[in-house]
């Protein structure tokens, strides 16, 4: 009796581990959270990092500095650092899938996620009415999509320039440029730019708005094959979109993605997109898309892909970012 | 023994609906799973309920126009039978299921905006998805059972056909059967019955008879007899045991059931697993494991669950918070409790000290209105507070609850008060507490002849046993002066008298 | 090359010139969200302070979206002002952004304009019908003039803690603005009439409802001016409006609210609504139909076609029209408007 409970405890002792990671596992520190109804503390999947407000030691931040460090998304463009749920698309634009990073998979969620330190401040604007922001991190390469996975564990160094300017809040234009350098046995470079205008007006606001942009990027990425042989890449990519608002629910988009393959530069591969989001509140929102791609690689030419989409908000209403009125 | 079984007359013909529809969807549920398109009915379920909806929308009335909404249901149900019939790809190019889940998704996305214009909305889902079984009646219930008469003979002539089609279809082609055709006939039938299913059962409900009992029967036996009828017994069971605890407890019948469904099969499931299970011990681990896993889960959630939270002690952590309406409220809220005072009365009383006027105030009129004398030294203090509202209403409060010590601080600060009638009003109340110094003011205020004349006049005159007129404030002055050691405050009168 | 990129980025934080050195010495720089907050705070602040204002007079201020303009901006604020209870939600993201450490909630830079006010509809368990728009009670308090000598004292009283050196200058203001509100308020003969701290004791009669019956037993009816003169014609006049946006302004002057055109708050009324507003207005003979001038006013203009009522745009904030470019204007225009569409 005595060795049939001890077996079966033994049991239940193995098959406990094997449903849960009994090794200890590589966590990063969980750090304080920015929740975004600020009411506590939301949890994010993809990013974790501490802000840091008031900087140690200096009464005052030079230049209104905020530092970030942990794990985000990084300041490369414009796209990268905004979550999927936040954009008027259900796939990201194939340049920043494919240059900046495919770390949850080629299709729906990818860019740039890494570990580093950011710094973000203003700079004082040489033209009156208009904003300078920059950030600066430094950060541990690796999962660049660009690299390759080939980067290793140097750093990497990110600049970013923001240029706006809004007029009465109902005409709003960011002009940025963006840079990335990792150096070592392969060196990785890419050098951005982006355009972002929305218009929206005063009165009847949430019934009409119009967002356009795009972002282009070169990149420039040094490598040895497997033959021992030096090899350059410096592939070339773009997207340009546009969104109109046409009632207090609809939202109708198109976009356009080119890229050269990173790998050989003379594959061009473009996307067209259309897309229409239909929110019935705030909390719920349907969205139907429909991309076509041509492409010099035989396996992504011609494709279709249809796609539906239904988002659940919980909680209150947060601020959005400038894509949409809710 | 008889209680158990004891089913009042209103709930007979719910149940009469449950065990038609248990007949008739066990038995298709075997084809449904053995042709491994477990969603099809969900999808075909939604798509007959879109239908209801739509009917409903164009104009008709459920209750006055069932067959205009049943021919719409069943048109819409016809219509996805023949999309999926059409759609089974040889080969499985793409995955039926996937094409099902979608048909599923759209139907559901579509119903509820079809819900949005209408101004029944938030009803009707609630309706396609919990059925109507509570409420169905006799008619509907034998006309259903005609139904699924016709339907279920219909499957019993060629019965053999349907089960080739649907157990080795490969087998069936080959053989010269019309595979496309007889699949198409066979989703019609199922078309039928699912429309009349939903409308009594809803989406749920129609899915789990289909499915579990024969995924139950499948535990039990690979023998396709004793799963129908392993599924038509525990089918019948069930559907009485669900339909009697939603009379008793009063819950939705069909979401009830759907969940005694899941029960039974997370039963019959374990005990499969341990009949099958070539170590015995080992079963038992894991059992205990996975017990222990569940426990874990349904603790944490239990431990993590806010406390439902008591209004005393909702409103006493209100009282610190760094809101000042939430504070405000807090004291309106306590203001409902006299009965735990003891409780909060010090935090009340430290509020009279709050950043917030307004919060201060409420603090106030709270201790006011319980006569609260021991905050009475407190709110004396707040004759000096910056806000007119607070002071206006410590003066009242004072009044109240006040002695001829307190009547002495309204006076002190009726000394240096600049607002003529905020200092008058400290002047009277004084007066009313028993201060004799407030009369000579008071009458200065009346030769003053200012506006305040009045008030003072007033006062003067309902409190001191002398008769005179507003012109006559020297007569009251020698009067006064005269009789004044003599005077004694007469709270029981609210009046000064002589000794 | 990674440590001099360090200390390149160092050496251009701490190089960077520091907008507080000279604080004491130069004006006070003040950010408000709104419009007629920045009006109440240049009243006060006069030549000690540079006031700007976030946000679009002529958009709806619970949605405002922060652009890195406000974020700039608020980073070299001395004085961050907001009206809160829910509000201007969108001013935390400006005042994370500005990564400005002395506007923060909880120092002196920091001001919710609307504390020590009798905020109105708060959230008690019967009127929690109104979800979650505004949680902490009704934020439209400005609309009553009397809340807005509140919050001029409040900004006055922040403006000193941060300046002391100004402080009489400050306070010098804050009691000229709270005579001239009072004399627009009640007119100035009265003022003269009832003698010192007249505006004081005026408001506290008109806040316990008792002034016009005070006023005559103290024989001064006559004398009475201003918007509370004009106000006796709006006195239990009944109105719909768009928003929940004139309980202040109704306690304040008598009007009635009979309901709301919004169902829910922020989406645009549905038929069954509409209708049932438009029967709403024929049983009660309702005239005016306030609709804020960032709302749509579509459905109004079809209640009003369907009816005997007629739609006023209304001006919120300060700045909104060129009519209503101070708090007295706005103010007038208001009560203007209401009597012209109720004749």
């Amino acid at each position: 009796m005595r060795s049939f409970w001890a077996r079966s405890w033994a049991a239940f002792c193995k098959s406990v581990c094997s449903w849960l990671p009994c090794k200890a596992s590589r966590t990063l520190p969980a750090l304080p959270l920015e929740d975004q109804a600020g009411k506590g503390f939301a949890a994010d999947a993809e990013e974790a990092y501490g802000l840091i407000k008031r900087l140690p030691l200096l009464e005052t931040a030079p230049l209104g500095v905020k530092v970030k460090i942990g794990r985000f998304r990084a300041p490369i463009g414009v796209n990268n650092k905004i979550h999927m749920h936040d954009l008027p698309w259900s796939t990201r634009p194939l340049v920043i899938s494919e240059y900046l990073g495919t770390e949850h998979g080629n299709f729906f969620e990818s860019g740039f996620n890494p570990t580093g330190i950011d710094l973000d401040f203003f700079l004082p604007n040489p033209i009156s009415e208009t904003t300078l922001e920059m950030n600066a991190d430094i950060v541990r390469a690796g999962d660049l999509g660009l690299s390759g996975g080939h980067a290793g564990r140097q750093p990497a160094y990110i600049g970013h320039l923001n240029f706006s300017k809004d007029w009465s809040n109902e005409h709003l234009l960011i002009l940025g440029v963006s840079t990335y350098q990792e150096n070592g046995t392969e060196s990785t470079r890419l050098y951005g730019a982006d355009l972002t205008y929305r218009w929206a007006p005063s009165e009847d606001r949430e019934s009409h708005s119009f967002v356009a942009g795009g972002e282009l990027f070169s990149g420039d990425r040094r490598y040895t094959d497997s033959l021992s042989a030096q090899l350059r890449s410096r592939p070339f990519g773009w997207y340009g979109y546009i969104q109109y608002q046409a009632s207090f629910w609809t939202y109708l988009g198109l976009r356009y993605d080119w890229i050269e393959d990173p790998l050989d530069n003379s594959q061009v591969s473009r996307a067209g997109a259309l897309y229409a989001s239909y929110y019935t509140t705030e909390f719920l929102r349907f969205r139907l898309g429909f991309e076509h791609r041509w492409s010099d690689i035989s396996a992504w030419n011609n494709t279709n892909t249809g796609i539906l989409e239904v988002n659940f908000v919980f909680g209150s209403h947060p601020t959005e970012p400038y894509w949409v009125n809710r | 023994m008889e209680q158990i079984f004891y089913l009042p007359s209103t709930m007979l013909w719910p149940l009469a609906a449950c065990l038609v529809l248990t007949g008739i969807h066990v038995y298709l549920g075997v084809h449904v799973i053995a042709r491994k398109v477990i969603f099809v009915d969900l999808a075909l379920a939604q798509i007959a309920a879109l239908g209801t909806v739509s009917g409903v929308l164009l104009g008709y009335d459920v209750g006055k126009d069932p067959t205009a909404i049943y021919l719409y249901s069943l048109a819409f149900t016809i219509f996805g039978a023949f999309i999926f019939s059409t759609t089974r790809m040889k080969g499985e190019k793409v995955p039926h299921e996937a094409i099902i889940g979608i048909v599923y998704a759209v139907t559901f996305a579509a119903t509820i905006l079809v819900l949005s214009r209408s101004a029944l909305g938030p009803q009707e889902l609630d309706h396609i998805i919990k059925g109507e079984l509570l409420w169905v009646q006799a008619p509907v219930v034998i006309k259903t059972a005609v139904i699924y008469g016709i339907v279920g003979l219909f499957h019993f002539i060629f019965r053999k056909k349907f089960m080739a089609i649907s157990f080795n279809p490969a087998k069936a082609e080959n053989e010269g059967l019309s595979v496309r055709l007889w699949d198409f006939l066979f989703y019609m039938s199922f078309g039928f019955v699912i429309t009349s299913s939903v409308a009594i059962a809803g989406v749920f409900l129609v899915f789990s008879y289909l499915v579990i009992p024969s995924v139950g029967g499948m535990l039990i036996s690979e023998k396709l007899s004793v799963r129908l009828i392993t599924g038509w017994i525990g089918g019948a069971i069930i559907s009485f045991i669900g339909v009697k605890l939603s009379w008793t407890t009063g819950l939705p019948t069909s979401p009830l059931i759907v969940v005694l469904f899941a029960l039974t099969l997370i039963l019959s499931g374990i005990i499969r697993y341990f009949r099958i299970a070539p170590d015995k011990k080992s079963a038992v681990g894991n059992m205990f494991a996975a017990l222990a896993v569940v426990a874990i889960f349904a603790g944490g959630l239990f431990f993590f669950r806010k406390a439902a939270e008591d209004p005393l002690e909702h409103a006493i952590s209100s009282l610190t918070s760094p809101i000042a309406t939430d504070r405000q409220t807090a004291i309106m809220d306590l203001r409902a409790i006299p009965e735990k005072k003891e409780k909060w009365l010090p935090l009340v009383t430290g509020r009279l000290h709050d950043q917030d006027n307004e919060v201060r105030k409420a603090a106030i009129e709270l201790l006011d209105s319980l006569k609260e004398v021991s905050a009475l030294s407190e709110i004396l203090k707040l004759l000096n507070d910056n806000s007119d509202e607070v002071k206006e209403s410590a003066i009242k409060a004072i009044r109240d609850l006040g002695d001829s010590a307190a009547s002495a601080e309204l006076f002190k600060k009726s000394e240096s008060e600049p607002d003529p009638e905020m200092r008058t009003r400290l002047l009277v109340t004084s007066l009313e507490l028993g201060n004799p110094d407030a009369v000579l003011p008071l009458i200065a205020i009346v030769n003053g002849g200012g506006i305040f004349a009045e008030d003072a006049f007033g006062a003067l005159k309902d409190h001191l046993p002398f008769d005179f007129k507003k012109e006559d404030t020297g007569k009251l002055l020698a009067w006064w002066n005269e009789h004044r050691t003599r005077m004694h405050w007469r709270p029981a009168n609210n009046m000064f008298a002589e000794q | 090359m990674k440590r001099s990129h360090v200390l390149i980025m160092l050496a251009i934080l701490f190089s960077a010139s520091n907008p507080h050195l000279d604080a004491q010495h130069k004006k006070l720089r003040v950010v408000t969200t709104l419009n007629y907050l920045k009006y109440i705070a240049a009243e006060i602040g006069g030549e000690d302070a540079d006031v700007l204002a976030l946000a679009n007079p002529k958009q709806d201020p619970h949605y405002v979206t922060p652009t890195p303009r406000m974020n700039q901006v608020a980073g070299s604020a001395d004085l961050f002002i907001e009206n809160g209870l829910s509000l201007d939600m969108w001013a935390k993201n400006v005042i994370d952004a500005s990564g400005n450490p002395s506007i923060q909630p909880g120092s002196k830079g920091y001001l919710v304009a609307t504390i020590n006010l009798p905020v109105k509809e708060l959230p008690t368990e019967i009127s929690r019908s109104w979800g979650d728009i505004h949680p902490q009670g009704n934020p439209h308090v400005w609309l009553d003039p009397f809340n807005v000598k509140i919050i001029a004292t409040n900004i006055a009283n922040q403006l000193i803690a941060l300046d002391e050196e100004n402080a009489s200058n400050y306070q010098k203001r804050l009691e000229s603005f709270r005579y001239r509100l009072d004399a627009t308020m009640f007119g100035e003969e009265l003022l003269k009439a009832v003698g010192p701290s007249a505006g004081d004791i005026l408001t506290r009669k008109a806040k316990n409802n008792e002034l016009l019956p005070w006023l005559k037993s103290k024989k001064l009816d006559s004398k009475l001016g201003g918007w509370m003169k004009k106000g006796q014609d709006l006195d239990g006049m009944k109105i719909i409006s768009y928003h929940k946006t004139y309980v202040y302004f109704a306690e304040r002057f008598g009007l009635k609210l009979m309901g709301e055109l919004e169902e829910k708050p922020g989406i645009p009324p549905p038929p069954k609504h509409r209708d049932a507003v438009i029967d709403q207005i024929k049983r009660e003979g309702i005239k005016v139909i306030l609709n804020d001038n960032f709302y749509s006013s579509e459905a109004a203009e079809y209640v009003a076609s369907k009816s005997s009522a007629k739609v006023v745009i209304t001006y919120l904030d300060v700045g909104a029209s060129p009519e209503v470019d101070t708090y007295d204007k706005l103010i007038s225009h208001l009560i203007e408007e209401i009597l012209q569409a109720s004749k």
